[in-house]
């Protein structure tokens, strides 16, 4: 009786080991936004869905409608119960999501970050967009590259973004900061302003902004409302054209500004591109590959990529293996020539 | 001059024109008839959707879908204009489904009694819901530069759309004032068992209020998609507190019964001049919310003291009064 019992549980767990590594073989990546609704995430979601279609993998793009960090938590959570391999996150919240994380880790389920990072000590590999420094010296050369004399005559910029607590485009207009101390001192940077990802906000304040300064040369607007708020504010007043609009945002919302000449510049990366990437290096963890600082690789429809370590975005945890940054490529600089091949 | 004093349209006026006035001595740039003009501009999206609020508040009601409901009617518009209707079939659309969703509201509460608050904290997510499962989550762009003209058109250097919220506005005070059927919001509002005595219609005169409030908000939907030319899925978000913030600093009593549409209007104005002002007065971005916070705080607590003090001013007299009659 007993001899029977222990060959039917050896059976069993034989039969559990085939089942496993048959269901291992069905790969499933999770693709978490900041939240749904937003031209900018959906894209990323597409980008990723089309990379699992092409390896041959299940790709899942859900998140919160609303930009809640316990929303986060709780899809986190429900991709790990459902068993899910890996999961690649756009954080809300630089440890806001640390238990959910630790916890997925702790099942074997893979973490990833893309566009808004988490503590390193929580995830393998962030698919960043751009260093600070890369995205703030943008920044500050799109809008130079429109000036006739950039380092001639004084000159009045302004910032205009979503708001101070937004942890990337702080990051971003504090090294642009640096960078037109450094070498544009002839520039003086009149104001701050915030419009709360509020799209009436967004071009109200600026409408203000350009009356209190009606010599104003450029705003320089890295949010995705701002940008084409400010745009909107600068037509209204008729003064669209004549003042230099530069930003991020995404190139759909602001094709009709491009074209009318309002917006002769704006940057940002292609974000579908940063999905595919993320879920390619998502797929290659969970297939058991070891990833090293130094070790540079092709993606296809993305280009050549490399490792780099956490510091060059200034964290100190670096991790041995599988931890570390992979940055995208390049950026884009969108103009009236080549607005038209991108579609997000 | 004390009838003024009483009056909280008549205080918070006086203050919004001595922020003007501070904020023109510090910065000259601001009195240009264009900064003006701008700043009515801005807030009429908040005026409209507040001139809404106000029907249902004088109920003694509370609708907080009316920001939903603005983003709702938004997608509409801007839906149907990408399916290339013309502008007016869209503009209809749009109000057609305001007025729609502020019915549900109205039906609800009037016909279902569920609690107003709860019955539009409902609808509040299922009009966002709605708005993410008609656009499939995504933005709205590339709006036809039709819908945008209307914003570029003016009359005496003021946009076009001032014209239409200030006739609109004035056509509202003069209806609540001198139109007998609009006095049933007052009258339900300040005692609703005494109005169903005297026999009027208490259910569809709240129906009316809930309805205005959605017609309304597609009103504001259509200023705010010419003005910003894209539908953002969270458009209008938030607005529903700011409407019930801009009556309550307007002097629409919470407890119904008490208001008018004038007030209703500047405290809208003044909510969002505040954060123009601040710009022009050199504040740096970062004290915006928190200034127009405390604003609004000494508003009303200034406006408490007055009122108080006046009531106190006003017994005593009466008690003196009483006095001298009986001796």
């Amino acid at each position: 009786m007993r001899k029977k019992f222990s060959l039917v549980f050896v059976a069993a767990l034989i039969l559990a080991a085939f089942a496993g590594t048959a269901f291992a073989k069905d790969v499933k990546i999770a693709f978490i936004p900041k939240l749904t609704g937003v031209g900018f995430f959906e894209s990323g979601g597409k980008g990723a869905v089309a990379m699992g279609n092409m390896l041959g993998i299940k790709v899942k793009y859900d998140g919160p409608s609303t930009a809640s960090v316990s929303g986060q938590i709780e899809y986190i959570n429900n991709f790990v119960n459902q068993g899910y391999d890996a999961i690649a996150i756009s954080a809300l919240s630089p440890d806001g999501l640390n238990q959910a994380l630790k916890r997925a880790m702790k099942k074997g389920v893979i973490i990833l970050t893309w566009d808004s990072d988490v503590n390193p000590r929580y995830r393998t590999f962030y698919i960043s967009q751009g260093t600070a420094q890369q995205l703030g010296e943008l920044l500050v050369k799109m809008a130079a590259d429109q000036m006739d004399d950039p380092k001639g005559s004084p000159k009045k910029v302004a910032f205009h973004y979503s708001s101070p607590t937004v942890t990337d485009q702080n990051q971003w207009v504090v090294v642009a900061k640096k960078v037109i101390a450094e070498q544009y001192p002839n520039w003086e940077i009149v104001d701050t302003v915030f419009s709360h990802e509020d799209a009436q906000k967004a071009v109200q304040v600026p409408t203000a902004l350009f009356q209190a300064h009606p010599d104003l040369d450029a705003v320089i607007c890295p949010d995705a409302n701002a940008l084409p708020g400010t745009a909107q504010a600068a037509e209204n007043l008729g003064i669209a054209g004549k003042v230099i609009v530069t930003g991020f945002s995404t190139p759909n919302v602001m094709r009709p500004y491009v074209k009318r000449g309002t917006v002769k510049a704006f940057g940002l990366w292609d974000v579908v591109k940063q999905g595919k990437l993320a879920i390619y290096v998502a797929n290659l963890l969970v297939q058991g590959k070891q990833l090293h600082v130094g070790d540079e690789f092709d993606v296809p429809d993305v280009g050549h990529v490399k490792v780099s370590p956490n510091s060059v975005q200034g964290y100190d945890y670096q991790g041995e293996v599988n931890n570390g940054i992979i940055l995208l490529p390049e950026r884009v600089v969108f103009t009236i020539d080549n607005i038209d091949d991108y579609d997000f | 001059m004390k009838h003024l004093v009483r009056s909280r349209e008549a205080l918070v006026t006086l203050l919004l024109v001595l922020l003007v006035v501070v904020t023109g001595l510090f910065n000259p740039n601001f009195f240009k008839a264009a900064s003006i003009v701008e700043i009515f501009n801005a807030s009429l999206t908040l005026v409209l959707i507040a001139l809404g609020e106000m029907f249902v508040i004088l109920t003694r009601g509370i609708d907080v879908s009316v920001g939903a409901t603005a983003g709702l009617a938004a997608v509409v518009l801007g839906t149907t204009l990408n399916l290339g209707w013309p502008v007016g079939a869209a503009v209809l659309a749009a109000v057609l489904a305001g007025t729609l969703a502020g019915a549900l509201n109205a039906f609800g509460v009037t016909f279902l009694r569920v609690p107003p608050i709860i019955m539009t904290l409902g609808t509040l997510g299922i009009y966002r819901g709605l708005m993410r499962i008609v656009t499939g989550g995504s933005w709205i762009e590339n709006l036809p530069q039709s819908i945008k003209e209307p914003n570029l058109w003016g009359f005496l250097g003021v946009p076009f759309f001032v014209w239409a919220t200030l006739a609109l506005l004035a056509l509202t005070a003069f209806v609540t004032l001198r139109v007998r059927l609009a006095r049933y919001f007052y009258a339900v509002g300040d005692n609703e068992t005494g109005a169903y005595l005297l026999g009027l219609p208490v259910r569809w005169t709240q129906f009316a209020a809930y309805t205005l409030a959605g017609t309304f908000a597609a009103f504001a939907a259509v200023v705010f998609t010419s003005q910003i030319g894209f539908v953002s899925m969270n458009a209008a978000d938030g607005f529903e507190l700011k409407a019930i913030a801009a009556n309550v600093l307007g002097g629409v009593s919470l407890t119904g019964g008490v208001g008018t549409p004038v007030g209703a209007a500047i405290g809208a104005l003044f909510l969002t001049a505040v954060h123009s002002m601040l710009i022009f007065l050199g504040v740096p971005g970062i004290w915006d919310n928190a200034f127009a916070g405390i604003i609004l705080l000494v508003v009303v607590y200034v406006d408490y003291r007055v009122r108080s003090a006046l009531e106190l001013q006003r017994r005593q007299a009466r008690i003196r009064g009483d006095a001298g009659g009986g001796a």
